[in-house]
C-alpha cells in the first residue's frame, strides 16, 4: 500500500460523503488528521509504514467498496435521502467518536512552562501532535544535566565515623563534579551545622544521590529530628536546604492533559460538527417517514417490543459499519436503527 | 484527576492543609504549582496513566482483531 494509495482513499472517501467546497475540505481534513494519527500509533507500536497504513485502511474499510456501493445512490430520491442521512450520521459518528477523551491518538503533547526556564508554545487548535511526544516531559537541560550526576554509580564510599557534613559534602561534590549549593542559614534553624557529623558509610556500587540522601538523613537525626535537611534541583544546581525552605520554592507548569481529561472543541471541529448536524436533522424526517422496514405502529409498551420493532441493520448499516473504525461500529448501527 | 495527583504526589505539600502547593485544571491544562521535586512527579504520573492507557488501547485493539 503506497503514500499515493492512502491519499487515493482519502479523496475517494471525501468525495463519497458528497459534500461540496468548504464543507469537503473541513471533513477530508479532519479524516486525514485522524488516519495519519492512527498511523503515528501504529507505527510507534513496532509496525512498519506500509502495515500501518494497511491495518488503519482494514479498520477504516474498503473505500472501492463504497465507492461500488455509491454508484447505486441515486437510484430513487427516497434511496438518496436515506444513504444521505446514513453518511451524514456515520460522519457525525466518526467525528465525534474521535473528538471523544477516550480516543488519544492524537493527543497533543505536554507544554511545560516555568519562567526563567524553556518555554514551549502550546499546541495551536490546528496542531497535532504525535503520541510518542505526549509521554515527553521538558525539563530544563541544566536540571537533566544536574540529575543525571547525581544518578552517577560510585565504586566506593568510605566515610569515616566523625565526618562532618561540610566534608562529606565536599567529597560527594569532587566525586560528581556537582553544581552543589548548601543553605547552611537554612539548616541552622533545624540544628544543623558545617560541623554536625554523619555515621560512617562503607557503600559499593551506589548512586550518588542516593549517597547524598543517606548522609542528609543522617545529620538530620543527629540534629535531633527538628527538621529534614534535603535537596532538590533547580536552576542546574542541586540546593541542599530544609524541607520547608525548598517548599518554598514553588514553581507554576502547565500541562497538557485534554487527553486524559477530556479534549475541548477547536472552532474547525466545531464547524465540521455544525455541518453534520444540520445535515442529519434536515434530512431526518423524510428518511424516517419513507423507512420501508419501520412500522407505522403504536409505539411498544416494552423495550424487548421496543427491540423487537426495530429494525435490523440493513446492507446500509452493514456497509457502513464496514467503513468505520472497529470502535464505531456498534454505535453507528444502533444509531441507523434509530434514523 | 485532581484527586488522583494530589494523594499520589507528595500528599501534604497541598493547599489547604499544605502550603507549597496549588493546583486546577484550565481548557485542558493542568496548572500545578509547587516544588521542582513535585513537578517531576507529576509529570512522571502523567507519563504513567497514558502509558497505561495506550497499553489497554492496544490490548483492545489485538482483541478484536483476533476475532475478526
Amino acid at each position: 500500500m503506497s503514500e499515493q494509495e492512502f491519499e487515493s482513499y482519502l479523496r475517494l472517501l471525501a468525495r463519497f460523503l458528497n459534500l461540496s467546497g468548504n464543507q469537503r475540505t473541513a471533513i477530508a481534513r479532519e479524516l486525514r488528521t485522524h488516519m495519519e494519527d492512527q498511523l503515528d500509533e501504529l507505527m510507534a507500536r513496532g509496525f512498519t509504514r506500509e502495515e500501518a497504513i494497511q491495518t488503519a485502511l482494514d479498520e477504516f474499510g474498503d473505500a472501492a467498496a463504497l465507492a461500488g456501493e455509491s454508484g447505486k445512490i441515486g437510484r430513487t430520491r427516497r434511496w438518496i435521502m436515506r444513504t444521505t442521512t446514513m453518511f451524514a450520521v456515520a460522519a457525525a459518528v466518526l467525528l465525534v467518536s474521535f473528538l471523544l477523551p477516550q480516543h488519544t491518538a492524537w493527543v497533543p503533547a505536554p507544554a511545560v512552562t516555568q519562567a526563567g526556564e524553556k518555554m514551549i508554545k502550546p499546541p495551536t487548535a490546528a496542531t497535532v501532535t504525535r503520541p510518542a511526544e505526549v509521554a515527553s516531559y521538558t525539563e530544563s537541560e541544566v536540571d537533566r544535566a544536574a540529575r543525571e550526576k547525581l544518578t552517577m554509580v560510585l565504586s566506593t564510599v568510605d566515610l569515616a565515623e566523625g565526618t562532618t557534613l561540610a566534608d562529606a559534602i565536599d567529597y560527594l561534590r569532587l566525586q560528581g563534579q556537582l553544581s552543589l549549593n548548601v543553605n547552611w542559614a537554612a539548616l541552622a534553624l533545624i540544628n544543623i551545622e558545617r560541623t554536625t557529623e554523619t555515621d560512617s558509610l562503607n557503600l559499593r556500587d551506589v548512586k550518588l544521590g542516593t549517597v547524598l540522601d543517606i548522609v542528609l538523613d543522617n545529620v538530620s537525626l543527629a540534629a535531633g529530628g527538628v527538621g529534614r535537611a534535603t535537596y532538590d534541583v533547580m536552576d542546574g544546581i542541586i540546593r541542599v536546604s530544609t524541607q520547608e525552605e525548598l517548599n518554598s520554592r514553588t514553581v507554576v507548569r502547565a500541562y497538557e492533559c485534554s487527553d486524559l481529561i477530556g479534549q475541548p472543541l477547536t472552532p474547525s471541529q466545531k464547524d465540521t460538527l455544525a455541518v453534520f448536524s444540520i445535515k442529519v436533522r434536515t434530512s431526518r424526517t423524510p428518511a424516517r417517514s419513507a423507512h420501508p422496514n419501520r412500522p407505522q405502529a403504536a409505539a411498544p409498551e416494552s423495550e424487548d417490543q421496543a427491540a423487537a420493532s426495530r429494525p435490523a441493520a440493513g446492507p446500509e448499516a452493514v456497509l457502513l459499519s464496514h467503513s468505520l473504525p472497529r470502535y464505531f461500529q456498534p454505535c453507528a448501527i444502533e444509531t441507523l436503527r434509530n434514523c | 484527576m485532581l484527586k488522583l495527583i494530589t494523594s499520589m504526589v507528595e500528599p501534604d505539600s497541598w493547599a489547604p492543609e499544605g502550603e507549597s502547593g496549588a493546583i486546577g485544571i484550565y481548557d485542558g491544562l493542568l496548572v500545578v504549582r509547587n516544588t521542582s521535586s513535585a513537578q517531576r512527579q507529576v509529570a512522571d504520573l502523567l507519563n504513567i496513566l497514558r502509558a497505561a492507557k495506550a497499553s489497554r488501547q492496544a490490548r483492545g485493539t489485538a482483541a478484536v482483531t483476533a476475532e475478526r
